[in-house]
């Protein structure tokens, strides 16, 4: 198959069954699965937007042993006997009453060829409407607070009538306003600077009964099994329909954090202390239910539990090489309180979603743990004024074409193998269920040792990466033998039913040795570049960037030396098969990416950056990796062009899409005209349009892309420009600017940085080398 | 004269509204009108005895009991117009000059009556002196003819910008609260009552309610409507939850939300179920809330602090009531509230405690806290909204729109001879002679226990024929003013027995005399209180008798005409609440009997022990009653059974209804045919369309004048549940542990 | 930000008004010390010409007797100052609080004092803080200047301007004089 052709059905696929492998022909044995360097992996989004039917009732499900098989189209049916055999288990199911027709001809849905991917309404429904609560930083600057107000109030009327709403506000302490209060504003107050348990969140807010008086050891008895006061809950989280009048009035009179700030201090933020009440509100009234901790943060806590910066003017927040020398004392206590917090959170199902505005560094580094665990949202922006912000956080509640909300709530995922392979382990905004079925591998990659994981939060873009283990070692698998791998998600959809979404994917066996080229043309280079990536950012995480890029760089060898053409120690011998073509420049645009080279960005832009790639798909993710670079210029279309410094032209506008910034770079002369204001002259006509189409390209990405990524319009040797330079391969570098010959042709990068080209001739002569 | 007698010769009081003492004994001839006035400093005596042993042999107590505060109805204090000199004072004492002091060399120069030095008097205040050495013009210059003078201070007498008034309300808004309606009374009691301070610029208001949690309001005027704070942690201070500024307002800016949280407190409230009351931790936030600025904190609780700093266990006090182990439940049982006092005193905030209560609520340890920062105790027991919310609403009204001196500081000085060995009241002691006194107003009294020291007296004696004491009161007044109110008291020397007992003030030494016994019951025990008490009379008699050397045949009891009515408020005050055997059915209510005893003026302290008992008439009656008629005597006696009696108890009026009270009259002053199937409680005195109703109820207001507290009208039947409580107030009649009256006269005519 | 305000009378450096303190225990001590300074600076300010301390004095302006200027307590406070016909204004701002607005804030409260107390009210007031009525306005500006200040609010530039306007009128020299209070006591 044509590299091409392979690309095409590959997102055919994905279309239909939300899923990319990155070998679509599965190595039959341990020992050569090892050897393709690439883990045999897919990405799956659990809620694309497919189109799948939704059946209005409960799913056939294994019934042998431990086995939770889904009844699915590659089941062997036996239509007389009303049987159907277990692919996983091959344990035989009697078909339910109901399916007494079942025929060759008339076949329930769930069988039917095409629908590999279908969903069922299952008979649990949610007891309580989903609950959003809004945790605001007060502590920051008046405009901010009147920007950030506005799109509160008007979240309001994005959200649906019967969710249950709750307020927190905070800066120097933490303030739990009680909605369904007629008389007056009222709220309960929170010390900043210490942390409160669970336990004493609900008396202090008269939700729990306090400690019978002389009873010793009550006062220790865990909020459980404590009594709930009755309407306690309900003063604190309302249906909106009822509190929508009192909650627009206290976020109308939002004011800035009252406490003066002294000069050579910052504010006083409890930061820390009012995500751990809000967890603990939640914790109490509502243990287990699908809810959003929505918070809105300015800058960074400076007070109590989780504080990353002290309010001396002086200090200042950590940048990566602090971190790297470890000078950072708030460091560790931080982020050993956010895991807390976060572990509390997954517990319950609850989400933490994060918007942190501020021109400086909020302390996401710390807090994200709790964030990526949830599977929370995070928005990253200068400021609750900028459109980044404001169109992100609308864009949240975005509705299906039903009506309902996309996000979905206490999400399990859970994955059902053949016997010739086990799941080793996920990575993405997830945390372990510690399910240890039969098809947990010994061996563990991310998030590991279990064959379930929970996803409190969920939208229809969350993808999660997914790696096995091969286990059959030795004895060949007959012919035609196909593996099979379900991949089961239940949800709580926004309307308040309970959902099972269940995928079933069936590949053949191959074995590398006897057949390599089967196993050449399955492979997906842009599902395994992500699939890669997720893995060294995690690495990363665990191991310092550094070594991370050393073990990619040895692997990409490993792959090309088995993979490639090429006569020993000839490396201008060496060719790849074209479904492998791309994949080393993606390797090289990794290494140089942001998610590996965190000097260029703070630790808090380094964690949003991570936290997104963990995210979104295929697509998505290779954007972030290799940013796409369109060009425009008098004579032509708009042309995608290499992502290289050698397409920067004086005389061409081009388009930098980041997924995180989009950028609008005119060359020198285009910039030199736009000065001399051409574009408003009625014979340059053109001019116009051409500084306009890109503009509108730009939109379109504007448009469509959560979160809202960063625009900016720049020209050629402008200071915002070093943003392409940084990305482009510097083919064109004040070092080897003679040997092309280039003048006037591409822009000199000032960079220390290898070229593709150079990196290319390095992969070639280590990859053939017989050493 | 201040007696009467009944039909058997016994001496008895009138029914003297202010029982001051007759003029010749207040004023002697050659001091003139000059001496301050008795109703603000009045003195046991009015004289000074020539020698310590002098006064001894008559047994008599030397003292004063003085309201620097109080004014006199239709009298104000005169404000002194100051020369260029302002105000003359002595230079080594600091006494202010004073209609007696000597002035010599022609007027340049003038002797201070209190330490003898001989002072220049400035250029500007000179004038004439005539051959008596008066001053010519005296009586153009208020500071050298009245007694009792006020001058408006200079910045020197201030040491920093007078305060605005300000006030805190801290409120009880507990389950026990809300189920008697509490909050509704003081809402819609400040409601009214915050009118005046509406309309002063400066005057700043906050307030914090509590339960087992503390609740703040922010009433900024920028606010669309208040908003309320609750904090349940402090378990290691209070943390104010929002800046003071927001807290304590403006009350004439933030007047809307003031009014919107007060209109809102009934129902804020009604359902509440937490029945705890963070009592110490919402005081120590009232006081950090205007320790910077000084200020009244009004406070309204309605039962014992149970929660946090400062609670206090309900001690059992069934056992002890009656026994000498009640005096240890009279002191404080945890010294959080002194300890608060004495940090906040110094700062000029004083505490008001108002406790509306159902059980005992340790009434002796948070009062305390008043009692050392100044402040008043009213305490309501058994309190229930129809019975007394009328009472707390005028009580707290008083407090608010009474003139009030803030920031204010009492200095006593007494000449050569005299020394100040105590003081009785609320207040901080800065020194032997210094009373910080954060808040003033016209009830503040204070009694003061003086000794003679002889050498120093004889000493002074021979420049003066007088002694002099004289009470300087610094304040701060409501509009910014800082004023100084000097009362100067001028006693001639006398060397003579008959001098002495001649100028003797009866009701006075007794006022004074029940103050010291308030002190003893707390230190020591209440009988050793009453022993005192007793002994002190023994004294007295014995020591005329001896002195006077009468025949003792004759049985009957002599002493001077001025003392003969001191017998009766012996026993009178021994049958008070405050100090009698039984005690006052709580220990509660012993506490606030003394603090009573402790810090009424005289009259109204005499009032409370010795009631006045009137009769209401059958026959013509007045409506338009403009004088009341003679008292009775407090004896069982006085009580026909077809009578109609009205009790002034000072407190409350109680109208005791005779078992065979004619028809007509039980028709025209209640409406009813029969008071038989009806309960004292249930019924209401209204006022009906007859001269009998009018007349009742023209002797009750014309009482009501008279005092400055509300006083409640209680209806008890002859046969009914309370008639034993209403004839705990006929003193003259014998008790389980003290003598009828006539008794106790011819006991004492015995003694020898 | 602006921490307290004192108006006095020239003639008799008798008070007539005084902001009361905003409760702030952390600097409450060093307040109370740069408030005997403050008095001690207004009484120098006192007589025909302030002996000692240098201001800048008003040229072709309405307010034609008007005197300003600036001391550095050396405490990490300073006091800004105006002096109009009979009465002293000094008002002590953090050290990093622009001076520019802090003296506004004085022509502003001098302006609204003089609706409120004429000359002549002034010259007859006797006793001490006789104009204590005119507090509540007093700290209401205060508290309004230092929020503007703290927010960035732009008012805050216009107020500049002026001030900047009106130190170019008053002498040719255009930044204010700023001494240390050991040159001043
Ligand atoms: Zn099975
Ligand atoms: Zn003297």
């Amino acid at each position: 198959m044509a590299a091409d052709e392979a690309a095409w059905s590959v997102t055919d696929v994905e279309a239909v069954d939300g899923i990319r492998f990155a070998w679509n022909v599965w190595p039959s044995s341990k020992v050569e699965a090892t050897r393709m360097v690439v883990d045999h992996s897919c990405m799956y989004t659990p809620l694309k937007e497919t189109g799948c039917p939704v059946l209005e009732y409960e799913p056939v499900v294994c019934r042998s042993g431990e086995c939770r098989g889904i009844l699915n189209p590659f089941c062997q049916i036996d239509t007389r006997n009303k049987r159907w055999v277990c692919p996983f288990c091959f344990g035989r199911n009697a078909f339910p009453q109901h399916y007494e027709s079942i025929s060759e001809t008339s076949l329930p849905a769930e069988l039917f060829p095409s629908y590999t991917t279908i969903e069922y309404t299952l008979r649990k429904t949610a007891p309580v409407p989903p609950i959003f609560l809004l945790v605001v930083d007060t502590a920051i600057h008046p405009e901010e607070i009147q920007s950030l107000k506005e799109s509160l109030i008007l979240s309001l009327s994005l959200l649906p009538e019967n969710s249950l709403v709750g307020l927190i506000t905070f800066g120097k302490h933490v303030a739990v306003h009680e909605l369904g209060f007629g008389e007056c504003a009222k709220s309960h107050i929170f010390r900043g600077d210490r942390d409160v348990s669970p336990n004493d969140v609900g008396v202090a807010l008269s939700i729990l009964a306090p400690a019978a008086p002389g009873k010793a050891g009550s006062a220790g008895a865990s909020h459980r099994q404590r009594q709930i006061l009755p309407g306690g809950p309900g003063k604190f989280l309302l249906p909106l329909s009822e509190c929508d009048l009192t909650l627009t009035s206290i976020l109308e009179e939002l004011e800035k954090d009252p406490w003066p700030v002294p000069s050579g201090k910052r504010a006083i933020r409890a930061g820390g202390v009012a995500l751990s009440v809000a967890a603990s509100l939640l914790e109490v009234c509502y243990p287990a239910t699908g809810a959003r901790i929505m918070s809105f943060i300015g800058g960074p806590p400076t007070i109590g539990p989780g504080k990353v910066l002290s309010d001396d003017l002086e200090e200042t927040i950590r940048a990566h090489h602090d971190l790297e020398k470890g000078s950072v004392p708030h460091f560790k206590p931080a982020v050993a309180f956010y895991e807390a917090l976060a572990s509390r959170l997954v517990a319950n199902g609850h989400v933490l979603d994060m918007f942190a505005c501020s021109g400086n560094q909020t302390g996401v580094l710390e807090v994200i743990s709790a964030v990526n665990k949830t599977g929370g949202l995070l928005v990253l922006a200068d400021s609750f004024t900028t459109s980044m912000f404001r169109e992100s956080f609308k864009r949240c509640f975005a509705r299906d074409e039903a009506g309902d909300l996309k996000m979905a709530f206490s999400a399990t995922l859970e994955v059902q193998t053949t016997r010739e392979f086990k799941v080793a382990g996920a990575i993405g905004p997830l945390s372990s269920l510690g399910k240890k079925s039969s098809c947990v591998a010994e061996t563990s990659i991310g998030v590991g040792e279990t064959s379930a994981w929970r996803l409190n939060g969920l939208i229809p873009q969350t993808s999660v990466a997914l790696y096995f283990e091969v286990v059959n070692s030795g004895a060949p698998i007959p012919a035609g033998q196909q593996g099979l791998l379900q991949l089961t998600t239940i949800y709580r959809h926004a309307s308040g039913v309970y959902r099972l979404r269940v995928t079933t994917v069936a590949r053949s066996w191959a074995d590398p040795k006897a057949e390599p080229g089967l196993i050449i043309d399955g492979f997906d280079q842009e599902a395994a570049t992500v699939i890669m990536a997720r893995k060294a950012v995690f690495k990363a995480e665990a191991e310092g960037s550094f070594d991370v890029i050393r073990w990619l760089d040895r692997m990409l060898i490993r792959l090309v030396a088995k993979f490639g053409d090429y006569q020993a120690d000839s490396p201008s011998s060496l060719t790849l098969p074209p479904g492998f073509a791309m994949y080393p420049q993606f390797m090289f645009h990794l290494r140089r990416s942001q998610f590996l080279q965190v000097f260029n960005s703070s630790p808090d832009e380094t964690a949003f950056y991570r936290h997104t790639l963990y995210r979104e798909n295929v697509l998505n993710s290779l954007i972030m990796i290799q940013p796409s670079l369109v060009a425009y210029g008098f004579d032509a279309e708009p042309t995608p062009v290499l992502l290289d410094a050698a397409s920067i032209l004086p005389d061409r506008i081009l388009l930098l899409d980041t997924f995180f910034f989009v950028l609008i770079f005119a060359g020198e002369t285009i910039a030199a005209w736009k000065k001399e204001g051409y574009q408003e002259l009625p014979e340059y006509e053109s001019f116009k349009t051409l500084l306009q189409t890109p503009r509108d390209d730009a939109l379109l990405i504007l448009k469509d892309r959560w979160p809202v990524p960063r625009y900016i319009e720049c020209d050629q040797y402008s200071s915002p420009a070093r943003i392409l330079y940084s990305k482009v391969d510097p083919s064109v570098t004040h070092n080897n600017m003679g040997e092309y010959g280039q003048e006037g042709g591409g822009q000199v990068i000032l960079t220390d940085d290898v070229s593709l080209r150079v990196f290319m001739d390095h992969l070639a002569s280590l990859a053939v080398s017989s050493q | 004269g201040s007696e009467q007698h009944g039909g058997d010769g016994v001496p008895r009081p009138v029914n003297d509204e202010f029982i001051l003492p007759p003029d010749d004994v207040a004023q002697h001839p050659s001091l003139g009108p000059m001496s301050s006035d008795p109703f603000h400093f009045r003195p046991t005596i009015h004289a000074v005895p020539a020698t310590e042993a002098l006064l001894n042999s008559t047994g008599l107590t030397f003292g004063a009991v003085l309201s620097p505060f109080a004014e006199k109805p239709d009298e104000e204090v005169p404000t002194v117009q100051q020369t260029r000199a302002g105000i003359v004072r002595c230079r080594r004492c600091r006494s202010y000059v004073h209609p007696f002091v000597q002035w010599l060399d022609h007027g340049r120069k003038w002797r201070c009556s209190v330490c003898h030095l001989v002072n220049d008097c400035p250029e500007a205040f000179r004038g004439r002196v005539d051959e008596r050495g008066r001053r010519v013009d005296a009586a153009e210059r208020t500071e050298l003819s009245c007694g009792s003078v006020e001058y408006v201070a200079p910045k020197e007498y201030m040491m920093r910008a007078p305060q605005p008034p300000t006030y805190v309300f801290v409120i009880d808004v507990s389950a026990t609260s809300a189920a008697s309606s509490i909050p509704e009374v003081v809402a819609s009691t400040l409601s009214n009552s915050l009118e005046d301070i509406y309309e002063d610029e400066r005057a700043l208001v906050a307030f914090i309610t509590y339960d087992s949690k503390l609740h703040f309001y922010g009433l900024d005027s920028a606010f669309m409507q208040p908003r309320m704070m609750v904090v349940s942690e402090f378990a290691d201070g209070v943390e104010l939850p929002a800046p003071t500024p927001r807290m304590l307002v403006r009350a004439s800016e933030a007047r809307e939300n003031i009014e919107h949280l007060l209109e809102g407190f009934p129902t804020m409230f009604e359902d509440n179920q937490d029945s705890g009351a963070a009592l110490g931790p919402a005081l120590q936030a009232a006081f950090s809330m205007v320790g910077h600025v000084g200020g009244k904190v009004l406070v309204v609780a309605a039962g014992r602090p149970s929660v946090g700093a400062g609670a206090v266990k309900a001690r059992d006090e069934r056992k002890a009531i009656g026994t000498a182990k009640e005096s240890a439940l009279l002191t404080p049982a945890d010294n959080f509230y002194k300890l608060l006092a004495v940090d906040a005193a110094p700062l000029h905030v004083s505490f008001d405690l108002f406790m509306l209560a159902q059980r005992p609520s340790e009434l002796s340890t948070v009062s305390s806290l008043s009692r050392h920062t100044g402040g008043k105790v009213f305490f309501y027991p058994n309190f229930s909204l129809s019975k007394d919310g009328q009472r707390v609403s005028a009580d707290l009204s008083a407090m608010i729109t009474r003139p009030t001196g803030w920031e204010a500081v009492m200095r006593i000085r007494c000449s050569r001879g005299l020394k100040i060995t105590g003081f009785h009241g609320h207040y901080f002691a800065r020194s032997s002679d210094l009373l910080a006194l954060p808040n003033v107003d016209a009830a503040s009294t204070f009694g003061v226990t003086i000794a003679i020291e002889d050498s120093a007296l004889e000493g002074a004696r021979s420049k003066f024929s007088y002694a002099t004491m004289q009470a300087a009161l610094l304040y701060t007044a409501s509009n910014g003013e800082r004023r100084i109110r000097v009362h100067t008291l001028a006693l001639p020397i006398v060397a003579e027995l008959p001098a002495v007992y001649q100028a003797a003030d009866a009701p006075c030494m007794a006022a004074l005399l029940l103050k010291m016994a308030t002190l003893k019951a707390e230190s020591s025990t209440i009988e050793d209180a009453r022993s005192a008490m007793l002994n002190k009379m023994d004294d007295i008699v014995k020591s005329f008798k001896s002195l006077s050397k009468s025949a003792g045949g004759s049985g009957q009891l002599v002493l001077p005409a001025s003392l003969r009515l001191l017998p009766y408020y012996t026993l009178a005050g021994l049958k008070n609440r405050a100090l009698r055997v039984e005690g006052a059915g709580s220990v509660d209510g012993r506490s606030f009997a003394l603090t009573r005893a402790r810090t009424l003026p005289v009259h109204y302290l005499l009032h409370t022990i010795a009631p006045r008992l009137f009769r209401v008439q059958p026959g013509p009656v007045n409506p338009q009653l403009s004088k009341l008629p003679l008292t009775l005597s407090l004896t069982a006696a006085s009580l026909g059974s077809d009578h109609v009696m009205l009790l002034d108890t000072m407190s409350a009026l109680w109208l005791w209804v005779g078992r065979d009270t004619p028809g007509p009259v039980i028709r025209a002053v209640f409406g009813m045919d029969s008071l038989a199937s009806v309960e004292s409680t249930q019924l209401r005195l209204q006022p009906l369309d007859n001269d009998l109703s009018a007349h009742v109820f023209a002797m009750i207001s014309l009482i009501r004048s008279q005092r400055d507290e509300y006083m409640p009208v209680y209806i008890v039947k002859q046969d009914g549940r309370y008639h034993a409580s209403f004839c705990s107030f006929l003193v003259e009649d014998r008790s389980s542990s003290v003598m009828a009256y006539p008794e106790y006269l011819q006991a004492l005519a015995k003694k020898k | 930000m602006l921490r307290f305000t004192l108006i006095h009378r020239v003639s008799d450096g008798n008070p007539l008004c005084e902001t009361i303190d905003e409760g702030d225990r952390t600097v409450q001590k060093t307040l109370a010390q740069c408030k005997t300074d403050a008095k001690a600076v207004m009484a120098k300010l006192g007589g025909s010409n302030s002996g000692g301390v240098g201001s800048y004095s008003g040229g072709a302006t309405s307010k034609t007797s008007d005197q300003h200027g600036s001391v550095d307590t050396r405490k990490g406070f300073c006091f800004h100052y105006l002096r109009r016909d009979d009465v002293v204004y000094l008002t002590c701002a953090d050290k990093g609080f622009k001076s520019e607005l802090a003296l506004h804030f004085l022509h502003t409260a001098a302006d609204d004092f003089a609706g409120r107390y004429p000359a002549t009210a002034v010259a007859d007031a006797m006793r001490p803080f006789a104009c204590i009525d005119f507090e509540p306005t007093l700290a209401k500006a205060q508290t309004r200047y230092n929020r503007d200040a703290a927010d960035g609010n732009p008012q805050n530039q216009q107020r500049i301007s002026e001030m900047e306007a009106i130190n170019s009128e008053l002498s040719e020299v255009s930044h204010l004089m700023s001494q240390n209070i050991e040159d001043v006591l």
